[in-house]
């Protein structure tokens, strides 16, 4: 399983890289918006973990230009910004859920393994 | 002047540019250097702290030098903000084994730079237990209003609800923008603060029936905590003489009111000022009731654009008023087949 990570704090792609490589993930890491959405692009992931403010291009940007490229990458977002509207606008760009910060790693875990299921699934 | 008198002028002036250059120069290598230590070292507490996260087990005879060092602070506290369970579990013993807490508190009470004291007070908020409460309520009173931020901040971080009245108070004495982050630390208090901020809307808000800032902070704050026991108070400041108040009760009713409280609101729709209507017809299409419907239609006709505006998209977030929309759509004034058209289109592309 390939995994991308993007955000801007080093400490967050730490711990998530380090969370994700735990699982079984192979993880790249990435620190703005815009490489997020061309590391995306490449079509070499399973799952992607979002940051929702970055520098270059916010999460919502990322996750409106994936859907503009025919992209169906299992995204999930995560931000320190408790906002129903955010939220919402994320799920409505296909975003497979939302996790806020601060969260619990072991969570993070267990709801990477079940999208990753499900998408096999599916 | 002749050219004896210039020469030792202009070797004076290449002189001092010299020199002035020289010290540039010196100055912008060690800043240089001194950035980069700092990224080091950052990057060595990023690894180090994600390593012990990683194993669980935090080793013995820890590095001193850690707990006097501001960059590590700031790796704690970033790493404290973004992890919870049993990390941040792990992260409480990591601090508590270097005795941070008392580091930061001493930081915070005896350093001369009010930067640094701020520093240190919102990395204690991030470790707040509830021995540091007296410490945070006498910073609350320091020069420095970022200082005064950040024992706010731990304060809230505390549950302390003693401190409310203090924050409330904060907001008329402080700078708008400050005042503004105060309000923000009050809503970091959660719905528990929500009994103590309608008790000072209730006996002063609406005594002195004078708007102001600090009232129409609380009633924002009031609103995003979204509690349906403020409804009855902000229904009373409806009322208020003054229409930014009532402006910010109906924006607030649209956050934390409920269907019951529809009919009060809608009453509302009558006001004097446009504002405020437009303000009511926002936050009856957020309750997503369909008893506000008529009054909604009403607020077609209105001569405010804005509150035509607003009411036509108030009206697409109810079924029925997505139904009325379709119809107008068909059969109304050339204003309102533009209004409803627009706004049906929006909820088609999932914008309402």
């Amino acid at each position: 399983m390939r995994a991308l990570v993007a955000d801007d704090s080093a400490a967050v792609a730490l711990l998530t890289s380090r969370a994700l490589a735990a699982i079984g993930c192979e993880v790249t890491t990435v620190a703005d918006g815009i490489a997020a959405f061309h590391q995306g692009l490449s079509g070499a992931f399973d799952v992607a973990l979002l940051d929702m403010i970055m520098p270059g291009m916010l999460g919502t940007e990322v996750l409106a230009g994936w859907a503009e490229a025919g992209l169906s990458l299992p995204t999930i977002v995560f931000s320190g910004v408790d906002d129903e509207n955010l939220t919402l606008r994320c799920l409505e760009l296909g975003a497979l859920d939302f996790i806020h910060k601060p969260f619990d790693v072991r969570e993070l875990q267990l709801r990477v393994r079940v999208h990753l299921a499900h998408t096999k699934v599916s | 002047m002749t050219s004896s008198t210039l020469l030792p002028w202009v070797i004076g002036s290449a002189a001092v540019a010299v020199l002035l250059t020289a010290v540039l120069f010196v100055v912008k290598v060690a800043h240089h250097d001194l950035t980069r230590r700092a990224g080091d070292r950052r990057a060595h507490y990023i690894g180090a702290v994600g390593e012990i996260l990683a194993r669980r087990t935090i080793p013995e005879g820890l590095p001193v030098g850690w707990s006097d060092d501001p960059i590590f602070h700031d790796t704690l506290s970033e790493f404290l903000s973004i992890v919870a369970g049993e990390e941040r579990r792990i992260l409480t013993e990591l601090s508590s084994r270097l005795g941070l807490s008392d580091r930061l508190a001493s930081r915070a009470r005896h350093l001369h730079r009010s930067a640094a004291r701020a520093e240190a007070v919102h990395h204690l908020a991030e470790l707040a237990s509830p021995a540091h409460g007296p410490l945070f309520h006498q910073l609350f009173g320091d020069r420095s209003p970022h200082v005064r931020l950040g024992a706010a901040r731990g304060l809230a971080r505390l549950g302390d609800l003693s401190a409310v009245p203090r924050l409330i108070q904060a907001l008329a004495a402080e700078r708008p923008w400050i005042a503004l982050r105060m309000a923000d630390m009050l809503l970091a208090f959660g719905p528990s603060a929500v009994p103590n901020l309608t008790k000072w809307l209730r006996e002063i808000a609406l005594v002195s029936l004078q708007g102001n800032r600090q009232t129409t902070q609380v009633i924002r704050v009031v609103g995003l905590l979204s509690d349906p026991a403020a409804e009855p108070v902000l229904q009373e400041l409806l009322d208020s003489p003054d229409p930014l108040v009532r402006m910010r009760a109906a924006e607030a009713l649209g956050r934390c009111g409920t269907p019951g409280g529809v009919a009060h609101l809608a009453a509302a729709m009558t006001d004097a000022d446009w504002r405020v209507r437009a303000q009511v017809a926002s936050s009856l299409g957020m309750i997503r009731d369909p008893s506000a419907l008529d009054v909604l239609v009403t607020g077609l006709h209105d001569e405010s654009w804005w509150v035509r505006q607003n009411s036509a998209q108030a009206m697409a977030e109810l079924p029925a008023g997505r139904e009325r929309l379709r119809e107008m759509a068909d059969e109304g004034t050339d204003e309102i087949v533009q209004i409803a058209h627009y706004q049906l289109a929006l909820a088609g592309r999932g914008g309402s």
